[in-house]
């Protein structure tokens, strides 16, 4: 047990996970034989400060991450991504907006959407003026909404109504999500591909979700938790299942410029860029369709959101940590 | 099947379905020079004067080469989706047809590893590997995979290279090492430009490549329908 919630250490889990006895999908860790679920994968506050402090840029593969940390937090960044690789992931797509629930801390979620702002501003000034025109109008009010929102909701940890204005958060950041998620949809419908730009509007879109669920638990509302949690990953189902990397190859292809070398090598070389962003986002989505799981664990356990939420941020010591299933 | 395996096997899926549709367009672009090889020998056995005639050289000799070429490699690549396809179904019905026996330290139920409880094997959803022929949404005829593609009935239309009387009254005018080039340089040129785009066209929607493609795509979106019943 650890802040009085039946958590645990990735280590206790490494024989199984070595021998396939355990398997991981998304956020949590099953028997491979029964298909029971055994824990739920959890980064704490600890953990997403890591691994944001890192600097490494979103689906990055684990083992390139590296960091000019001081020695303290390069041995706690070394220790998750150990952890992370244990529990077999490979690459950075999944902790955009956290593994499992968030425990970030709305004003550095406020800090990471800055840092999107400036990287989409740039990149409008590269692409055409169909997209331009979609930033200068639409794209900045959106996010100053979402900023607006994100410091509410830090704020209201203050308020004496605090589990109200929480909900309301929730159900506004759940407006911005379906902005994006709208902009991610026609971005995908385009002739050109732009994986910067999708890569930021993903951040955008998983970053308002955690918020939401966050805001959710914070506000002890577990069973709206829950149906956002499915209507979330049936969202991201339905937008992110049809993208391969092929398909994102060739488009990339058939818009290289270059005519230096054949369209078939052009493919290739994408491929191996693509298949990295793919696997992320497969992560993802996979995180999103087990959140479900992990909400009905915490209700099982009767431990309320705001209390779990409260552990994760307090934790100083693990970065990933483990929720363990009821036992029936 | 529990909810963890079916979220399990949905990822396994489309992992497949992304791992093929690579393999499919690698491999018909890298197999496409061997065809070009075949045809071009072909060409070289065949008299100038013989290539001017209708569509009905290309018919007769070229055709049957490249319906046997698309026939074995179609072949060849469904049958490695399949494979895999029933390694993952294969795997999944193995691990629910025996009992959990974890042998590690962490004693997840308790302790206790009930062999009589051990899970009934095969639920409906994975009661038969599912095979590629018959979830097809294509047109499945007796000649099978090429069947499916629609092969067997597919007009070819082979360009007539360079057909025309203004053509061939020029040619009396030509050296015999020019008549060669026109060959080489010209037939040949315009015939690879013809295959290749028949069979790794992107462009060309009902391409060797896009056809298989649109298949396994087809299968998967059919079998992760069936997980979500």
């Amino acid at each position: 047990m650890i802040h009085s919630i039946p958590f645990s250490i990735p280590a206790e889990f490494a024989a199984g996970l070595n021998d396939g006895s355990l398997v991981r999908i998304g956020t949590l860790l099953k028997e491979a034989g029964t298909g029971k679920i055994v824990a739920h994968v959890q980064e704490t506050g600890l953990g997403q400060q890591l691994l944001n402090g890192s600097g490494a840029p979103p689906f990055s593969l684990l083992n390139t991450v590296s960091t000019g940390y001081a020695n303290v937090q390069l041995g706690q960044l070394k220790s998750m991504i150990e952890s992370l690789q244990l529990l077999q992931y490979a690459n950075l797509g999944v902790s955009i907006a956290g593994i499992g629930v968030s425990a970030l801390g709305f004003a550095i979620i406020n800090k990471n959407l800055k840092k999107i702002e400036t990287q989409i501003s740039d990149l409008s000034k590269k692409i055409d003026r169909n997209f331009q025109d979609l930033f200068e109008n639409e794209l900045r009010d959106h996010y100053s909404q979402v900023t607006v929102l994100f410091e509410k909701a830090e704020l209201a940890h203050a308020l004496k109504n605090s589990q109200g204005e929480w909900k309301k958060i929730s159900s506004d950041l759940a407006d911005e999500s379906g902005f994006f998620r709208g902009r991610l949809e026609t971005l995908l419908e385009h002739d050109k591909f732009d994986s910067n730009l999708f890569t930021a509007f993903v951040h955008y879109l998983t970053l308002c979700n955690a918020g939401r669920i966050e805001c959710l638990l914070l506000a002890d509302e577990l069973p709206a938790a829950h149906r956002a949690a499915c209507t979330i990953g049936q969202n991201y189902r339905d937008l992110f299942d049809d993208i391969t990397p092929f398909k994102i190859a060739k488009d990339l292809a058939q818009n290289e410029t270059s005519k230096n070398s054949q369209y078939y090598s052009k493919i290739r070389k994408h491929l191996n860029k693509t298949n990295n962003l793919i696997q992320g986002i497969r992560d993802i989505t996979d995180a999103a369709i087990t959140q479900p799981l992990l909400i009905n664990t915490l209700r099982e356990h009767n431990i309320s959101g705001q209390d779990y939420i409260m552990a994760l941020k307090n934790e100083k010591e693990h970065p990933i940590l483990l929720l363990r299933h009821k036992e029936n | 099947m529990s909810e963890p395996d079916k979220i399990y096997l949905r990822r396994q899926l489309l992992e497949w379905r992304d791992k093929h549709l690579i393999n499919i367009h690698h491999h018909l672009n890298h197999e496409m020079n061997m065809l070009l090889l075949d045809i071009d020998k072909k060409l070289e056995e065949t008299p100038l004067t013989e290539l001017f005639k209708t569509n009905s050289y290309y018919k007769t000799h070229i055709e049957p080469i490249y319906r046997e070429w698309v026939e074995n490699e179609s072949i060849f690549l469904l049958q490695s989706a399949q494979n895999d396809l029933n390694k993952i179904y294969q795997h999944l019905i193995e691990i629910e047809s025996k009992p959990s026996n974890l042998g590690h330290k962490n004693n997840f139920n308790g302790g206790k590893i009930d062999a009589a409880k051990a899970v009934a094997p095969i639920a409906l959803a994975v009661a038969a590997t599912p095979t590629i022929m018959s979830l097809s949404l294509g047109t499945a005829s007796a000649s099978g995979i090429i069947g499916i593609l629609g092969i067997t009935t597919t007009v070819i239309n082979w360009p007539i290279a360079l057909a025309g009387g203004s053509i061939i009254l020029g040619l009396s005018n030509l050296g015999f090492s020019k008549l060669s080039n026109l060959k080489s340089n010209t037939i040949k040129k315009q015939l690879h430009k013809f295959i290749q785009d028949q069979t790794v066209g992107l462009n060309n929607e009902n391409s060797i490549c896009n056809s298989l493609q649109s298949k396994i795509e087809d299968v998967t979106k059919t079998l992760i329908r069936d997980l979500d019943k």
